[in-house]
């Protein structure tokens, strides 16, 4: 019964990204990959948004809540039907070439991989330390009570190790799921992250098939879903999944609007980005990065549209995490506060510590029993396909890249934790974040040895 | 930006030079994942509820289930022996605390008074909290953790109800300090 209402949940996810999407591209065309991944990840994104203004006004996650929203997307749903404004479901059949026939091998790896992570995570209760203490125990705090008046948790010291600043997406989205099934069963409940940690394959495929053909996409997917570390925190019940996944999305949009410069490109870009903002603190860091990329591209194409672009981009992201930015800004950070130490002189004192950093993060990039060949492969196609970096959207991503590799580097120099203990704590996760960013580069880079990109565009994935 | 039209696409040879890359980090991830130490074993031995991996378990369930002994109330997690001074349970301190406090949620595991910040288990060695009965009375607290053990070999964590409320004279025997 409780897996039951945790499906309905899930289902709950996919109209409402249906619904959304079909408002961002009214009477477009929809591919089963968009379906299956772009709609669930702007859906959940946006179910735990209005969870949490919701809980800002003091109603609690709760069936009735759930049934509202639900009610709401389907009238929406209705409506759009009847305007025939609904996206259409395009299931392509005549464009398939003859070697697209091995997509099958790496779909099944990644339908396994799929059915091993829930098998795995629907196994066990929350176990991985940081799942129920820090997101597992906001969840059920977030179900028990609404933010208005802020719950006395937020404020315990006490609790501190749980870092109460945290954002709280993935937090509402399982208190969510706890409300669906009537009881807070997190065995049940890690449907929900298992839900939004392999959805990072499906939005890398969508990257990737903008530029790269059928099999060749599907294949740099297969290899991110196997990828050892996506066995290690997929469906443990922590962020750092959800965050790629949202960053994977964010980056797709921040490229394709860099390269058309249209509405709905912009309007996914801004929604993914605050979603990676609302996630983890990192994700509020790489969320401002993708301003500042936007707004240096908007510049340097001297186009009336580029900066207004960028502008609506920043405006956009600050509407939709403002709720949370004023809410939390008097939450008490008395457990490690990358974000003011990175602002504050101390940085440069700490400056030194970079030389045992870097080389930490380059040599975790070679441990192969967590990414396998991946960042040597990624490097390999880069140089292969160079010629890939004449292309302001490739560029941007590198940007992306290599800012958010230092802004981690930097993090570390000043973290309060001995550096021989965290790193090899951390580092896989926190590189885990950039994946989406090495992945998409790869294929783009591939892209240019393949068909020519323009061409490829144009056949639906 | 640049037109595609002057970007000529890659040889033949780059183009085989990036399959065989791809596919040879597929087949690698494929004998990473055959290795009996990979993370798809790991996650076997979950799924079927293994040996190792109800071994693996054994500690969160045992503390689950302290979490559900507790009935009602509050509980106080108190220090005792070598766990007041000995770094090398800083570790299984922590543990214990943040697994207690997320099993017994909405009610209360007291390790500090709430103005001090609570890290790690070191943190909670350096306060050893050992509140008055008055303070257990107003926190609502009817249980105990100790942790720790003044002799060897004995129980790492136990756990003792506190006797009917405004009754201090019957608080559990042997517990150093703190209690009138």
């Amino acid at each position: 019964m409780t897996l039951t209402a945790c499906c309905l949940y899930l289902l709950l996810m996919v109209l409402l990204g249906y619904a959304l999407l079909s408002a961002i591209h009214p009477s477009n065309q929809m591919t089963i990959v968009q379906l299956i991944g772009l709609g669930p990840a702007v859906g959940a994104g946006t179910l735990g948004c209005l969870l949490f203004w919701a809980s800002l006004i003091g109603f609690v996650p709760s069936r009735n809540l759930l049934a509202i929203i639900g009610v709401l997307t389907l009238a929406s749903l209705l409506v759009m039907k009847k305007k025939n404004r609904l996206m259409r479901i395009n299931i392509p059949a005549t464009d398939w070439t003859t070697g697209d026939v091995w997509i099958v091998a790496p779909l099944a790896v990644m339908v396994a991989v799929l059915v091993m992570i829930t098998a795995g995570a629907l196994s066990t209760p929350l176990v991985e330390w940081d799942a129920f203490a820090i997101w597992g125990f906001k969840a059920k705090v977030l179900a028990h009570e609404a933010l208005c008046p802020t719950p006395a948790y937020f404020h315990d010291l006490t609790l501190s190790y749980s870092h109460l600043d945290y954002p709280l997406m993935v937090p509402f989205l399982t208190a969510g799921a706890y409300a669906a099934m009537g009881t807070v069963d997190d065995q049940t409940g890690k449907l929900v992250s298992v839900f939004l940690d392999v959805l990072i394959v499906p939005m890398a495929y969508l990257g990737l098939r903008w530029k790269l053909r059928r099999l060749p996409a599907a294949c740099l997917s297969a290899i991110l879903a196997m990828l050892p570390v996506m066995f290690r925190y997929g469906g443990v019940g922590c962020a750092d999944l959800p965050l790629a996944m949202f960053y994977a999305g964010s980056i797709f949009y921040v490229a394709r609007w860099i390269d058309r410069q249209q509405g709905p490109d912009l309007i996914l870009a801004i929604l993914f980005s605050a979603f990676a903002a609302f996630t983890k603190n990192e994700g509020l860091v790489l969320a401002l990065m993708n301003v500042v990329v936007i707004l240096g591209f908007g510049f340097c194409a001297v186009r009336r549209r580029a900066w207004i672009g960028a502008a609506v981009f920043f405006a956009g992201l600050l509407a939709m995490d403002a709720a949370w930015l004023f809410w939390s800004r008097n939450l008490p950070r008395t457990h490690e506060d990358y974000g003011s130490k990175l602002l504050s002189p101390m940085l440069v004192a700490h400056l030194p510590r970079l030389k045992e950093i870097i080389p930490a993060m380059l040599a975790q990039t070679t441990e192969f029993h967590v990414w396998g060949l991946l960042w040597i492969m990624a490097g390999m196609l880069a140089l292969l396909g160079w010629r890939a970096l004449a292309r302001p959207y490739v560029l941007a991503v590198w940007i992306l890249l290599g800012m958010q590799l230092m802004v981690y580097a930097l993090a570390y120099s000043v973290t309060p934790w001995d550096l021989t203990v965290l790193m090899p704590m951390t580092m896989d996760r926190l590189l885990l974040h950039a994946v989406p960013a090495v992945i998409l580069l790869a294929g783009w880079h591939w892209s240019e040895m393949e068909t020519p990109p323009r061409i490829v565009e144009k056949l639906p994935p | 930006m640049i037109s595609n039209r002057f970007i000529s696409a890659g040889g033949r040879g780059s183009r085989y030079a990036a399959w065989s890359l791809v596919l040879l980090a597929l087949v690698h991830l494929c004998w990473l994942q055959v290795q009996p130490d990979s993370e798809l074993h790991r996650i076997f031995a979950f799924a079927t509820h293994s040996t190792a991996s109800r071994a693996a378990l054994m500690q969160y369930a045992q503390l689950d289930r302290m979490a559900d002994q507790t009935a009602g109330g509050n509980v106080l997690l108190k220090l005792a022996g070598y766990a007041k001074t000995n770094p090398v349970v800083e570790n299984s301190l922590g543990f214990v605390y943040y697994r207690s406090s997320y099993a017994l949620y909405p009610r209360r595991m007291f390790v500090a008074p709430a103005d001090q910040v609570i890290n790690n288990g070191r943190d909670i060695m350096r306060i050893e909290f050992s509140p008055t009965w008055q303070w257990l009375q107003e926190h609502d607290v009817h249980s105990v953790f100790t942790f720790g053990n003044d002799h060897p070999g004995g129980e790492m964590l136990r756990l003792e109800s506190l006797p009917a409320r405004d009754n201090p004279s019957g608080m559990p025997a042997n517990q150093p300090g703190g209690y009138p």
